[in-house]
């Protein structure tokens, strides 16, 4: 089996580096870095309307394309979260905890080379585990079912309540704040409506987009605009900025071990579908923090391990979103749902037969993803120089284009004007929220994993009364509980033991 | 109440409406949101006695005669972002943006009317040609202009 792999790797690889094959793959990389660096806009409705574009196509031009999509915005989504503290997408979120305080202090440039490498880097660790989760992959997504799903979702908001600023008692509030706001509109099983108001913009519930936008970008213009800062980084010229993009490119290195477990870690994070994406990158993030041990304290404040590890997990992630998606046709987020809704399209079924006939296929997937992913990295390598100047623009400039961007992206996600009125809304929320010290990450990513949190709540409850949840039956379960505990009390034991070691010393 | 409690009775306020709400709806649909409000209420509320507590002895920004600095610049952003969402709902986008970008200039920046009308423009080009032309999105016409289509003329 292993050399038919070897064979359809090689096959792949000549069929994307030919002329003018490589064309799709730069095309696409392009298009969706494009995309990535608009807040608000979304990669997967780049996808769609390529679906009908693609119509006539040939297979691997197909592929080509749609691994490039899936692949290329990955990287850019962390650009906007390091400069602007506005995440491009919500897997960008754990970026901007440490990535922001690095733009402010001036470090920007390390703080996006090292994101650079570690995506770009992390990509290879995901595509190397995809490729040998090949041959296993069925037996591996079987293992997950409603209840590791539920658990994985709660191991997702404590991480998230876990490690972001502010206290636990807050973070732990707001997730579940979050979590109630995902469920307006329709119940999803007795379709009945929940605290709609009597309002038809809630019966499909609240649109995260807007939510997303207000939340960081119109928070933080108004942020920066209250604050009178000269510039993100507080400076005006481009020589007063410090650190390097060397040095991010050498923290990777550096910090080796962290960014070969947080690369794992995503990937099989990646794996699970419909959580994966939004999660990996905070439970990459949550290890760096518990792994450092003394230096605990430096993250959130600017530390490059806090940019390594969620970057290195994200796009670590894209490797395992593809698992699930062509062993079972489970798509793992927007994206490869569109991916999959074009392989459909021309014939091709996911499944055994498409992973133990059609390698050749799979692989050209592969190595789009993988060229997308370098490229979106050195280019962003290359062009640190003029990113950087973001940091630089003077914020009564930057402030009324950015809330103007943000307000034009809300209203083109659905063309919806209450759309605009909830950006709005939200913004002065989380303007407010950060000026008091409370998290706003774990309130989006509760609005994000909600809906799959109460019905895998539903599905858990169904299968314990059928009688099929007997103890030691879900062993994969039981660890995630286990993670979540740990997760949980790591914090205030840690405080705990510092506190009795300092009392000794005294 | 003091404004750091806002957010706290904010949350408070919403989490004891979701519950209130609940009582009407069915078993199921109420049971997950049930579950989730009430530990989420239990922690607002320690939450809003830990801000009692640690606010008790400190004064608040909002009580201060005639406000900080950054609070008259928090109320001036927050009319700015009034005037914005009325500007889109009247004049729509293509006009409201290049308006606000003037305003905002002006009035929060302090700038003189030729910068800030040249911002404002630059404003209105790039925005008109990457959402309107490159990513074709109809933008919003603004009920005006609707109003307008009305006329006999």
């Amino acid at each position: 089996m292993f050399e038919s792999f070897g064979m359809a790797a090689r096959e792949g690889f000549f069929i994307i580096f030919s002329w003018p094959n490589i064309l799709y793959p730069l095309a696409g990389t392009m298009l969706a870095m494009f995309f990535a660096l608009l807040p608000g806009t979304r990669v997967a409705t780049l996808t769609a309307l390529a679906i009908p574009l693609t119509y006539g196509w040939d297979i691997y031009p197909v592929l080509m394309l749609f691994g490039a999509l899936v692949g290329g915005a990955t990287f850019m989504g962390s650009v906007s979260a390091i400069m602007l503290n506005i995440p491009g997408t919500s897997a960008n979120a754990a970026t901007l905890l440490d990535g922001y305080p690095m733009a402010r202090q001036g470090r920007a440039r390390t703080a996006l080379a090292c994101s650079a490498t570690a995506s770009a880097l992390g990509s290879c660790v995901g595509i190397v585990v995809l490729v040998m989760l090949l041959p296993f992959m069925q037996e591996a997504v079987l293992l997950l079912g409603p209840p590791e799903l539920l658990m994985l979702t709660m191991l997702g908001l404590t991480t998230v309540t876990a490690v972001s600023q502010g206290s636990m008692v807050k973070g732990l509030a707001i997730a579940g704040v979050g979590l109630l706001l995902s469920f307006l509109g329709q119940d999803p099983r007795t379709a009945e409506l929940r605290f709609t108001l009597g309002s038809l913009y809630l019966w499909d519930g609240l649109s995260v987009v807007p939510v997303f936008l207000g939340i960081f970008s119109v928070a933080e213009m108004m942020d920066l605009a209250v604050s009178q800062r000269l510039s993100v980084s507080g400076k005006r010229h481009i020589e007063e900025l410090t650190g390097s993009a060397r040095d991010g490119v050498l923290a990777v290195f550096r910090h080796g071990g962290l960014f070969l477990r947080s690369s794992v870690l995503g990937t099989v994070v990646g794996i699970i579908p419909g959580i994966g994406a939004s999660v990996a990158s905070f439970v990459a993030y949550s290890h760096a923090v518990q792994s450092s041990g003394k230096d605990r304290g430096k993250f959130g404040r600017g530390d490059i391990r806090g940019v390594l590890a969620p970057e290195a997990a994200n796009d670590a992630k894209d490797g395992g979103v593809l698992v699930p998606a062509l062993a079972f046709g489970i798509p793992g987020n927007e994206a490869t749902a569109l991916l999959l809704a074009a392989l459909t399209l021309h014939g091709i079924s996911p499944g055994k037969e498409l992973v133990s006939t059609n390698t050749t296929l799979i692989f050209v997937l592969i190595w789009a993803l993988f060229l997308s992913n370098w490229l979106t990295s050195l280019l962003g390598l290359a062009m640190i120089g003029p990113l950087t100047r973001v940091t630089l623009l003077p914020t009564g400039k930057l402030v009324p284009v950015m809330l103007s961007v943000a307000v034009i992206s809300a209203f083109a996600f659905k063309g919806r004007l209450a759309d605009v009125a909830t950006t709005l809304l939200f913004g002065l929320l989380g303007y407010g929220m950060k000026k008091h010290g409370w998290p706003r990450v774990p309130m989006v990513l509760a609005l994000i994993l909600g809906p799959l949190f109460e019905l895998n709540y539903h599905l858990t409850g169904q299968m314990y009364r059928m009688g099929r949840l007997e103890p030691g039956s879900r062993p994969v379960a039981a660890i995630l509980l286990i993670l979540i505990v740990t997760v949980m009390a790591w914090g205030p034991v840690t405080r705990k033991i510092g506190r009795l070691r300092q009392g000794r010393v005294n | 109440l003091k404004e750091r409690h806002v957010i706290t009775g904010l949350a408070v306020v919403f989490v004891g409406a979701v519950l209130v709400m609940s009582t009407g709806l069915g078993s199921l649909a109420r049971k997950v949101p049930v579950a989730v409000a009430l530990p989420t209420l239990a922690l607002l509320f320690y939450q809003l006695h830990l801000d009692w507590k640690a606010g008790s002895g400190r004064p608040d920004p909002a009580g201060t005669p005639g406000g900080t600095p950054s609070r008259v610049r928090e109320h001036m952003l927050l009319k700015i972002i009034l005037l914005l969402a009325i500007f889109i709902y009247f004049l729509g986008f293509f006009v409201a943006i290049p308006l606000f970008v003037f305003v905002y200039a002006k009035r929060v920046e302090g700038q003189k009317s030729l910068p800030a009308a040249g911002i404002a423009m630059a404003t209105g080009i790039v925005l008109t040609v990457v959402f309107g032309v490159f990513l074709d999105v109809m933008l919003y016409q603004g009920q005006l202009y609707q109003w307008l289509k009305l006329l006999p003329w």
